[in-house]
């Protein structure tokens, strides 16, 4: 069979399943955003919290994704929830250390002028330095999500779904047109989320940078 | 509204150093300008950020008022205190509005007032209001920065106001026409004003009063004309300059020196508010020792030496 | 089966594995070290290179290892050599990237104050620019490195031997035994090697700073 009529045969399939890879992948992120941003602001609360928070996300992300997924299933068994829960691990560490280094890298300077005109430390996160940190953090969430699409691949292989069912089962029967079918849309969201969240975080930085008389 | 600043026998010392601010005791009456000034690491700045208590003083007390800034809730003290920088530190993620509007909405103001109160302060600072509200930092330049920086510190009417080398950022030319802007608003509204500067020029130009520090010592603090007659050491005089009496005609004005006589005719004329040392170069300039004063009076050039040996 | 039965069983094949991933790991570091700083140096000199090369790393660097694996199945087949651009792309690209931004980052008043004082170019090389660059290209390596433990796993589908096999064989039976040796093993090779280069930046580092 040609690949065009592969392609054209098992469309809505293919379309169906891709939907479901970005799910996935983006509910893994979300949760990864909910837990791992306030992680990052304790961090930057509190230095104890600090070493131990970014030393523990660091070694889960050097933990090689396979392992990871593997891992889970004494946990957590297989299927959709130990593939989300590897995946928000995975994803935890651009999140945290982004927000970590944005907050911490903002000019001293304005700072101290939110000190010194009265805010409170609370005002002062929440209505200066978050707003300031969030290209970095948005830097952060755009590594997370074009990594967890990647990511979610592998879930195929703990029965969760995704695109990773076409290429897995197609390097198994030797059949390229499936490989194909997988492979790029996993491809085209990668470099597509990569190239519009660029975009956003260049919009979001213009209108940050300190203005120096 | 403005309050007076006093400092009673204020001593700040950071462990395993001499002291930044040794034993001071200094009254700003309420609606003038004092200077600081000295070199860098003269306790300056130290000692003005003991009065909105980003640093804490070792012993002393400081009065707003009458009471005593350590009796009063740390951020409602800084609320009512004015706050300029050398960065300016307008936040760059807010419009020029939202960054005035940034102590009233604290200080939980209604909208209406916070619309109003921020036009008018764009308006006292001489930026139109309609054109510079919604813009962002970036796009302005560096003096109207400045402008926005102080009509912010200015925002909900704070009885002092505290500038750290405010204008150190700006080019010359741009600094004395900001030095000159923030005079005029000065008159119209009569804060009481504490500046930290290096530059003698500034506090000079700017201060009702100066104080000198060096080493966490208070060395000098008098009116600039004073200062500039009699430095009180070698250490001022160096800080002054060579050029401090040239400096100190530019000080004071034509009106203030005049005698009342009638002038010879066909005497050149000076402006009243002209300062002495215009009236001098135009007396070397014309080679003439004696100018007719506008609006009658005259001045001799006895007059430059009676005022600069006081 | 039991984990000690599983061991007492399986050792040698274990070992076997592990040898053959470390193996594979160093060879494919060593290249991509080589390559990477070779890359890295040629785009910082050739301005025109670099606008040519960095795009395509940018495009790179999002793909996804694991369809980089699947799509060069028709082009190398499956085996050792199927795995070659995976490794090749995942491994060279981080040091790429430092070397020609740790290049790009020195102060070009070092340099010129180098010359200045009467060093040649190959002393302002080795005694300036070396020293300078060599904590960034550690910090790419260290990256690399990581990244190669892990995408050496994932080489195992297209039947490549490594600890990678042990995880597929163990997530395929469900048989706990070899999915926990295998990963466990990868997991501690990951961090150990990242943290071993850890190390070595810090060092590389304090002698500049």
């Amino acid at each position: 069979m040609s690949l065009y009529d592969f392609i054209t045969s098992r469309w809505t399939d293919i379309v169906a399943v891709s939907w479901w890879h970005l799910r996935l992948s983006l509910m893994a992120v979300g949760l990864a955003l909910g837990i791992g941003l306030p992680l990052g602001v304790l961090c930057h609360l509190n230095r104890i919290a600090a070493a131990a928070v970014l030393n523990t996300v660091s070694m889960i992300y050097t933990v090689p994704t396979l392992a990871l997924f593997g891992l889970m299933i004494p946990l957590l068994g297989i299927g959709v929830v130990p593939a989300i829960v590897a995946v928000v691990l995975y994803s935890l560490l651009p999140v945290v250390q982004n927000t970590y280094t944005g907050l911490a890298n903002l000019d001293p300077n304005l700072c101290e002028v939110a000190i010194g005109m009265g805010m409170g430390r609370w005002t002062r996160l929440f209505r200066v330095e978050l707003p300031l940190a969030l290209p970095v953090i948005f830097a952060g969430l755009r590594i997370a999500v074009v990594n967890a699409i990647g990511m979610v691949t592998l879930a195929s292989l703990i029965a969760a779904g995704g695109l990773g069912d076409l290429i897995f089962r197609g390097i198994s029967i030797m059949s390229w047109n499936l490989v194909l079918a997988g492979s790029v849309p996993v491809l085209v969201m990668a470099l597509g989320a990569d190239f519009l969240l660029k975009l956003a975080e260049q919009r979001l930085g213009r209108n940050r940078e300190v203005a120096t008389p | 509204m403005a309050l007076q600043v006093e400092f009673r026998d204020v001593t700040k010392a950071f462990p395993g150093s001499p002291p930044a601010v040794d034993r001071l005791s200094l009254t700003v009456p309420a609606g003038s300008i004092l200077a600081l000034v000295g070199p860098s690491g003269c306790g300056k700045t130290t000692t003005m950020k003991m009065i909105n208590r980003l640093i804490e003083p070792t012993s002393g007390e400081i009065m707003l008022g009458d009471q005593r800034v350590t009796d009063m809730p740390v951020k409602e003290l800084r609320r009512m205190i004015g706050y300029v920088i050398q960065y300016v530190g307008l936040f760059p993620h807010m419009t020029v509005a939202e960054n005035i509007a940034i102590v009233p909405k604290l200080l939980g103001w209604p909208k209406a007032r916070i619309d109003e109160r921020t036009d008018e302060l764009l308006t006292l600072v001489g930026l139109s209001a309609q054109t510079h509200r919604s813009r962002y930092p970036r796009s302005l330049s560096g003096g109207q920065q400045q402008r926005v920086g102080v009509a912010r510190a200015l925002a909900a009417d704070p009885p002092v106001l505290l500038m750290d080398e405010p204008f150190g950022a700006l080019d010359p030319i741009t600094r004395v026409h900001v030095q000159d802007e923030l005079l005029s608003i000065q008159r119209k509204v009569r804060k009481t004003i504490i500046i930290v500067t290096h530059d003698m020029d500034e506090a000079i130009r700017l201060g009702d009063k100066v104080a000198i520090l060096r080493a966490g010592r208070m060395v000098q603090h008098e009116a600039p004309v004073d200062i500039l007659r009699h430095p009180k050491d070698a250490f001022v005089s160096e800080l002054l300059g060579r050029d401090r009496l040239v400096k100190l005609l530019s000080t004071v004005s034509v009106a203030s020196a005049l005698s009342d006589e009638p002038a010879p005719a066909g005497t050149p004329e000076i402006d009243r508010q002209a300062t002495l040392e215009q009236a001098f170069l135009l007396m070397l300039d014309l080679g003439r020792d004696t100018l007719a004063v506008a609006g009658g009076g005259v001045l001799h050039i006895r007059d430059l030496l009676r005022v600069s040996t006081g | 089966m039991s984990f000690a039965e599983y061991i007492d069983l399986f050792d040698d094949n274990i070992l076997f594995l592990l040898e053959q991933h470390v193996i594979l790991f160093a060879i494919a570091l060593a290249a991509a070290i080589v390559l990477g700083v070779t890359l890295g140096t040629l785009v910082h000199r050739f301005r025109g290179l670099g606008m040519l090369i960095v795009p395509i790393v940018n495009v790179l660097q999002a793909c996804p290892e694991i369809v980089l694996l699947a799509l060069s199945i028709p082009f190398l087949g499956i085996g050792i050599s199927g795995a070659l651009i995976p490794l090749f792309v995942k491994g060279v690209l981080p040091i790429l990237r430092n070397t020609a931004s740790g290049f790009a980052s020195i102060d070009p008043r070092m340099i010129e104050a180098a010359r200045g004082m009467g060093m040649s170019p190959l002393q302002v090389l080795f005694r300036v620019e070396v020293p300078a660059v060599l904590p960034i290209v550690i910090a790419g390596v260290r990256i690399s490195a990581v990244m190669l433990v892990s995408v050496i796993t994932l080489t195992a589908y297209i039947g490549v031997d490594s600890l990678g096999t042990m995880i597929l064989q163990g997530i395929s039976r469900m048989d706990m035994p070899p999915l926990l040796i295998g990963a466990g093993l990868t997991a501690l090779l990951a961090v150990t090697v990242n943290y071993l280069l850890f190390g070595l930046e810090r060092l590389a580092s304090r002698r500049v700073a």
